[in-house]
């Protein structure tokens, strides 16, 4: 079982939604750390877990453009038979993503509406049809 | 033959006398101890939930500041000071939500709102990698005064589940 934690394998200070708008943003931690993390995870049949706790605090859009895209590139099933959230300082925080963030984001994989991406970022992980695929999957939307 | 007499006598008193009379000083003994347990522990419910209700008061008046002085905060202390807040209820939950059956997610759309409406604010967004106070539109202080609004007796309806319950 490997376990993420923001605080030392991220940012102190998570930012805002997308990397347009603000520095360590969720699309950035999304692409640099949860994809991959997860994609390893999923491949070898084990638990990820996420510690949130020990920041200086988070804006729920990065909580949900995170783990949003999580659902949206590998399913609701898959992130929920893998993934287990941390937050006891602020267990809100579990809650929403876990009822409402992977609940939206499941819709949203189901109509197709794929994720703003802003900047450009290596190739990530995609479940298709049961088989991780590795591809540039989007590129950043130009203004 | 008359009847015969095998009662003892102390200090006037036959046995059964005494017997009444120990068993009065038991019952006045104990209504005594009732009463004070049951005062003293009335007095420490009481106690505690004035405690309780100090607490959930502090904290509304921490939100009622930050509403107030909102455009003299920088963008970067927006989040940290949502996080010490989000701790500080949910201490006050932790104690409070068993002992007086308050709903565990009672403060969660408060909280997850708040941070919603700030860190999806256009002006906020704008003027996050700003060293400079914020300074919000008129649109989105009519939005903020809204959110005040909708959660103005959120705060209100717990103190008196505490103090009711």
């Amino acid at each position: 079982m490997k376990t993420i934690k923001i605080l030392t394998d991220f940012n102190e200070y998570p930012g805002l939604r997308n990397c347009s708008i603000s520095e360590n943003s969720g699309e950035l931690f999304y692409h640099k750390i949860l994809n991959g993390q997860f994609a390893e995870a999923f491949r070898t049949n084990n638990k990820l877990v996420v510690d949130l706790d020990g920041t200086g605090g988070y804006a729920s859009s990065f909580l949900d453009e995170a783990f949003g895209n999580l659902v949206y590139d590998f399913t609701l099933e898959i992130v929920n038979n893998i993934l287990e959230i941390i937050s006891l300082e602020e267990p809100h925080w579990k809650s929403m993503i876990e009822e409402e963030t992977f609940k939206q984001w499941e819709t949203r994989r189901l109509n197709n509406q794929a994720p703003k991406v802003t900047a450009s970022h290596d190739s990530w992980f995609r479940n298709v049809g049961g088989k991780l695929v590795e591809d540039i999957w989007a590129l950043p939307i130009v203004a | 033959m008359g009847p015969s007499n095998c009662s003892l006598t102390f200090l006037g008193l036959d046995a059964s006398n005494w017997i009444d009379i120990i068993a009065i000083i038991v019952n006045i003994g104990l209504g005594l101890w009732i009463a004070i347990s049951l005062q003293n522990s009335a007095n420490n419910k009481r106690v505690l939930k004035d405690h309780f209700i100090g607490e959930i008061k502090d904290i509304r008046d921490n939100y009622n500041d930050f509403f107030n002085k909102i455009e003299t905060m920088r963008p970067s202390e927006f989040l940290p000071w949502f996080k010490l807040m989000n701790i500080k209820l949910g201490n006050i939950s932790y104690f409070i939500i068993d002992r007086y059956k308050i709903n565990p997610d009672t403060f969660n759309p408060y909280l997850i709102e708040l941070n919603n409406l700030i860190s999806n604010n256009q002006d906020f967004i704008a003027q996050f990698s700003s060293s400079s106070p914020i300074v919000f539109s008129n649109a989105s202080k009519i939005m903020i005064s809204k959110f005040q609004q909708k959660y103005y007796s959120l705060f209100n309806s717990v103190i008196v589940t505490i103090n009711d319950h």
